[in-house]
Formats: C-alpha cells, structure tokens, sequence
C-alpha cells in the first residue's frame, strides 16, 4: 500500500487522543487539548492551501489552456459525486 | 457567518499562493508539504482520538450513524466513476477526487504531490462539496435531514455541523459528527490507496 505513513500517524494520533482522554477523567485536559488541536489544524490547514496554491502556479498555464475542460470536469467532481450521495442515502434510509 | 469567513478565508489563501507563485516563482519543497500534511493528519487523528469513545454507543444507539457513511463512500466513489465516463478524465483522478468527500485540505495536498493538475481539481472540486451544503442543506432538511447528511462528507465533524445541528435539530448532529469522524479516518486510507490503482 502506498505512503502507509498517512495511516501510521492518523492511527498514532487516535491512539494519543484515546489515551490522553483516558488517562484524564476529569475532563478538563483534554477539552483544553480539543480546542489546541482545533486551532492547530486550522493553522495547518491554511499552511497546505498556500502550498497547493503555490503548486498550482507552477500548473496554471496548463489549467488556463484547458480553460473549459477544467471547468467542466472541476464542476461533474463536485456536484455528481455529491448528489450521488445524497441519493443513495435517501435509498438507503428514506429519511 | 464565521464559518462562511472561514471558506472564504481558505479561498483568500489559496488566491495568495497562486500569485505569490506566479509572481515570485516560489515552489514549496516536497518535504514541507508532506510533512505539513503529516502533521495535519496527525492533529486530526488526536482530534477524533479524544471523542473516540462517543463513537462505539453512538453507532449502537442508531445504527443509521452507521449507513450513512457507508452511502456517503459508496455514492461519492459512483458519482467518481460517473465524471470518468461522462467526461473521459482519468479514473484514478476521477475516484481519488471524489473520495476526498468535502476534505480539500488533505485532498489538494495529496494530489498536487502526486500531480499538481490533479490537486488544484482536488481542491476546488472539494471545497465547491462544502460550500454546496452551506448552500443546500437548509432546504433539503426541511424533507430529507438525515439523508441530507451525506452532502457534507467529512465537513460535517467541523465546519458544516453548527448549521446541519441548527437547521437538522441535536439528534441529526450527533449524527453529522460521527458521518463526518468516521469519513475523515477512512479519506487518508482511501485517496492514496485509490492514486496507488493503473490508469
């Protein structure tokens, strides 16, 4: 399986938070660890979008050449898969 | 309001990126990005980690915390597979791209490691995901608030659930957040795995 790192640390940080909750029972730690970690992946995220924008740039003459094409398909990415969702769910629960 | 900003904030960023690339010719390094991206997965893996043990009677309490997820994949992955066929985009990007379910952060990320065309698709296709269920979740929970769960994909653990909650009620939140637990585990095993398939 390919970059089994990404499923190395996502178990490691489950296994943090699960221990971290269960070594302090009285709850105050871990929401004050809740509200970091939120704030530190907020951060995180920000930092990766500059990147992807970044690596964008280094593309953009190739996604303005194929100027509707990208559109397009950009647009079937987000709506079909979407909207299949939402579908098969209804099928499934009807609720 | 604030988690709209929050959209807009990302968008603001990423239009940063753009043109600090174009105008400086600045490329990120391959370690910072995916060590950056490790770091996120690690944070949000804590994250989930310290309301792991809501999850186990949550799924028994209602077992449609349980299908939802599983329609959530099974629908987006169809819908990827539709965009190949219709449009004749590579499977592989088509798959991967729809198996990011809302999280563009990590999907874009990946991707425009692997292939950058790819990763700026990843990341607009998915963050159009999140602003469709600020957009449409209102409306179709007035018929439809579990099912309408699914358009979140795994935005609905953060960003989407203060409105699924206000407009579903409680129970369709507790509901959202498990959707969305359980998606953000599985999207980091399923992207790569899903990149890894032949064209």
């Amino acid at each position: 399986m390919p970059h089994l790192e990404v499923v190395i640390i996502l178990g490691l940080g489950v296994l943090l938070g699960v221990a971290v909750v269960s070594s302090f029972k009285d709850g105050t730690l871990p929401i004050r660890l809740k509200s970091f970690s939120g704030r530190l992946a907020l951060l995180l995220t920000y930092v990766l979008v500059y990147i992807v924008g970044l690596r964008v740039a280094e593309v953009l003459p190739e996604i303005l050449s194929r100027g509707s094409q990208a559109l397009l398909i950009t647009m079937a990415l987000s709506a079909i898969p979407t909207l299949a969702s939402l579908v098969l769910t209804y099928l499934l629960i009807r609720g | 309001m604030i988690r709209s900003l929050g959209t807009l904030g990302v968008t603001s960023v990423f239009t940063l990126g753009v043109l600090t690339g174009m105008a400086l010719g600045v490329r990120a390094p391959d370690d910072l990005l995916w060590f950056t991206l490790l770091g996120l997965i690690f944070v949000t893996g804590f994250s989930i980690g310290l309301d792991f043990s809501e999850i186990p009677s949550a799924v028994r309490n209602n077992v449609w915390n349980l299908v939802i997820p599983l329609a959530t994949v099974a629908g987006s992955l169809t819908g990827g597979l539709m965009v190949h066929f219709l449009t004749g985009f590579s499977l592989r990007y088509s798959l991967a791209i729809s198996a990011g379910m809302g999280w563009y952060s990590f999907t874009g990320t990946y991707l425009s490691g692997v292939n950058p065309y790819a990763g700026f698709l990843g990341y607009v296709a998915n963050v159009l995901r999140e602003v469709y269920t600020y957009l449409t979740y209102p409306i179709l929970a007035r018929r439809w608030r579990y099912s309408s769960v699914s358009i979140g994909g795994a935005t609905t653990m953060d960003t989407t659930l203060p409105l699924i909650t206000s407009a579903g009620g409680t129970e369709v939140g507790v509901t959202a957040f498990i959707h969305g637990v359980l998606l953000t585990s599985l999207i980091p095993i399923l992207i790569p795995l899903v990149v890894s398939l032949p064209d």
